[in-house]
């Protein structure tokens, strides 16, 4: 079927026109969902404000011809961009920095520029990441579920990322600004190879195990008092966030405490101690969403709760001696007039309505308040220490050494400020980076600050046959001169991308598409007939849309036009008017596609 | 087999009223979810009418049940042991599917239809056609 279709299309493109010519109406060809399509599995990805959408780009079409096609690390690949090919030429100069923090011409000082990961190449990428995983300490590149930065925008429900509010770009930015101020200070003191004997190394070397050794002792001195104080208190809104649930499951398993509208009942005794603990309410969280039924807890009944329960902390005797606790207190807090062995049926009912996943928090939070068993709250607290300037940066700079470092330890505790909660999740791997890390190749430094569970055994080879050829979109000026004509060259040119693009895509392989996007917000636009002089200002002054890497995964007949399809990086909402979208994809009539494209990326074989 | 299961809960949704109440639960997120004990149904309370039954009911959720309609899949789309009903669902109804986990922990997906109404997607599988 596959044979025949491929023969179709070889044999039809050497005709141009912007309808489907010989193809039927409404055949349709994806990678993405079909069971066996090397993208089924593909997420969305969201680069948010991160300049990665090459690299995005770079990780489709990898992920398309790898065996078992991995989701792998966009920003892995960006990274290894930047350091290469961004950074190179910068370094040549004398410039050993991560973000844009230079001067212009006329020695105005540069803010430092945000963006982390610099603009590139799709095949550039691919190519250097072939390059680069022959050196053993890289070994491939990592997938994404193993950078924490990148998966902590991954949504398991589904299956794709979405970041909104750019914390990935934060992340990288303040890392980069925390390397560079590093460097001023200390160079690439971490640095191994032949400039260990310069006395210039040597001095900055000293410099920055000084500075380790301070700040190691520091935060090792004062971390404990913080972990203490703020692990070891109750935490009332968890505590009524369970006791409000458990009385809600006892609640709806009794039903005939509430009718099929969701009315409260209170024809037995048994409901009129509920109602004397709360209500009932139905409650969706918009169209499309499931009606979830909650018991609310009155308020009174919620403050008394709260009052008991820190009570309840106080108690040693472990946790079942604690539920029955809280057992005790509940029913306390019945005020319903029911005999004594209705109100213990009540409130063992209540007690035994407890999920295991709530005994569990619950069970956690005794140990954490009541024992002070506080290891795995201490996970969760890294970054907040490192932010709270009072307690950090404040006390910190009382000491001797640290106080020559204000400008390190302000940055620490902004880029603490910004991070996701779990990138760190103890203090020695942060510190690990702060005193030493920072102070190595960018990509290497930043692979380890966001990908600690991407060891080079885990990551993925590009098998050496994978090939990436770029091919750049040879119009001229005349091609499109009227508004379905077209010149020879332009049909030839389209012919030949077209049969190319829908050959890859009938084996399985996404395209990379290089393309002016200006047209997805003024639909007149077509870069290719543009002016040549200018035409370049014009896309890139666009504002929102200009010079943009995304991937073609599908094509299709519809109303007679050839439309493709292409994976965006923008989050799966995103949306362009006047086009037709479906989670984060776009499809383009063919004629737009290629008055806009700049070039195409084939990946092979 | 599959069009005799289909017919029987059709028949029976219809005239019995034998529904019970459950609590399922994502989080703490709890749904009530009646139970049909003759068809092992278990639909949302919502698309009971005032005589419990599920007769002239305006939910999707039910509407989709009476309506008969028979859907194909593509050819392979249940390859690998996945639940029939919540591939119907995803695939075959473009819905979404939500995992929800009973008093006693048991895990069950339920399909959630437009309106918010759900039926446990295992039900949809007398919908594939053959």
């Amino acid at each position: 079927m596959k044979t025949a279709l491929l023969l179709l299309f070889v044999a039809y493109p050497s005709a141009w026109s912007m309808d489907c010519a010989g193809m039927a109406e409404g055949l349709e060809v994806r990678i993405d969902n079909q069971v066996n399509g090397s993208l089924a599995r593909g997420a969305i990805q969201d680069q948010d404000g991160i300049g990665s959408c090459y690299a995005n780009q770079a990780s489709l079409l990898l992920q398309t011809v790898i065996p078992n096609n991995p989701n792998l690390s966009y920003l892995n690949l960006g990274l290894f961009y930047t350091q290469e090919k961004s950074l190179a030429s910068s370094r040549a100069t004398g410039d050993k920095f991560f973000t844009r923090d230079g001067k212009t011409a006329e020695g105005v000082k540069l803010q430092e520029f945000n963006s982390a990961i610099h603009g590139g190449f799709a095949c550039d990428t691919i190519n250097l990441a072939k390059l680069k995983q022959k050196d053993d300490k890289v070994g491939g590149i990592c997938r994404s579920e193993d950078v924490n930065l990148e998966h902590n925008f991954f949504d398991d429900k589904t299956k794709n990322h979405l970041d909104q509010t750019h914390n990935q770009e934060k992340s990288l930015s303040a890392a980069s600004r925390y390397m560079n101020a590093f460097q001023h200070k200390f160079g690439f003191a971490s640095e191994e190879g032949d400039k260990r004997n310069l006395p210039d190394f040597i001095a900055k070397r000293r410099q920055a195990d000084e500075f380790r050794k301070a700040l190691t002792n520091y935060v090792n001195r004062s971390s404990d008092d913080y972990m203490l104080k703020n692990c070891s208190q109750p935490n009332p809104e968890k505590t009524a966030k369970i006791l409000n649930n458990t009385i809600a499951r006892a609640f709806l398993a009794n039903e005939k405490c509430y009718s099929n509208k969701l009315k409260m009942r209170t024809d037995t005794a048994e409901c009129k101690s509920f109602e004397k603990f709360g209500y009932i309410i139905g409650r969706s969280s918009g169209p499309g969403n499931p009606m979830r039924a909650a018991f609310e807890v009155s308020n009174s009944i919620q403050k008394k709760m709260s009052d008991h329960m820190n009570e309840l902390y106080k108690s040693e005797g472990g946790f079942a001696a604690f539920l029955s606790g809280l057992g005790n207190m509940l029913s306390k807090l019945d005020s319903s007039k029911g005999q004594p062995i209705q109100k213990e049926k009540f409130i063992n009912n209540i007690v035994n309505h407890i999920s295991p996943a709530d005994l569990k928090e619950l069970e956690g939070e005794y140990k954490r308040v009541a024992l002070k068993e506080i290891d795995d709250c201490k996970a969760t607290k890294v970054l907040d220490y490192f932010q709270d300037k009072e307690e950090f940066i404040k006390n910190a700079l009382e000491d001797k050494v640290l106080c020559r470092y204000s400008d390190l330890l302000q940055r620490a505790s902004d880029m603490a400020g910004v991070l996701p909660p779990k990138t760190f999740n103890n203090m020695s791997s942060f510190l690990d980076f702060l005193t030493t890390k920072a102070g190595l190749d960018y990509d290497r430094a930043m692979l380890d600050f966001i990908a600690r569970d991407c060891s080079p055994d885990k990551r993925i080879k590009i098998p050496e046959s994978v090939t990436c050829d770029h091919k750049l979109m040879s119009f001229k000026p005349d091609d499109f001169p009227g508004a379905d004509g077209l010149s020879n060259n332009a049909k030839a040119v389209i012919s030949e991308n077209r049969t190319k693009m829908m050959a890859n895509l009938q084996g399985n392989r996404a395209v990379g598409l290089d393309i002016c996007t200006k047209f997805w917000g003024d639909t007149n636009y077509d870069w290719n007939k543009d002016v040549p002089a200018t035409k370049n200002t014009t896309c890139q002054a666009s504002g929102k849309h200009g010079f943009h890497a995304i991937t073609m995964i599908g094509y299709r007949c519809k109303d007679n036009r050839i439309q493709y399809l292409s994976q965006n990086s923008w989050g799966p909402n995103w949306k362009v008017d006047g086009f037709e979208m479906d989670n984060g994809k776009i499809w383009m009539d063919e004629d737009k596609v290629f008055k806009n494209l700049q070039g195409v990326n084939y990946i092979g074989p | 087999m599959k069009i005799i299961l289909f017919l029987s809960i059709i028949s029976t949704i219809s005239w019995s009223a034998d529904f019970t109440k459950q609590v399922w639960s994502k989080g703490q997120d709890n749904y009530v979810i009646t139970y049909q004990t003759s068809s092992n149904l278990m639909i949302s309370l919502q698309c009971l009418n005032d005589e419990l039954t599920l007769e002239n009911s305006k939910c999707d959720a039910a509407k989709i049940l009476m309506k008969k309609k028979s859907i194909k899949l593509p050819s392979g789309a249940l390859e690998g042991g996945k639940n029939p009903g919540a591939v119907v669902c995803t695939v075959g109804l473009n819905k979404k599917i939500l995992i929800l986990l009973d008093l006693k922990n048991n895990e069950n997906s339920f399909c959630v239809f437009d309106d918010g109404s759900m039926i446990s997607a295992i039900t949809l599988q007398s919908l594939i056609k053959e």
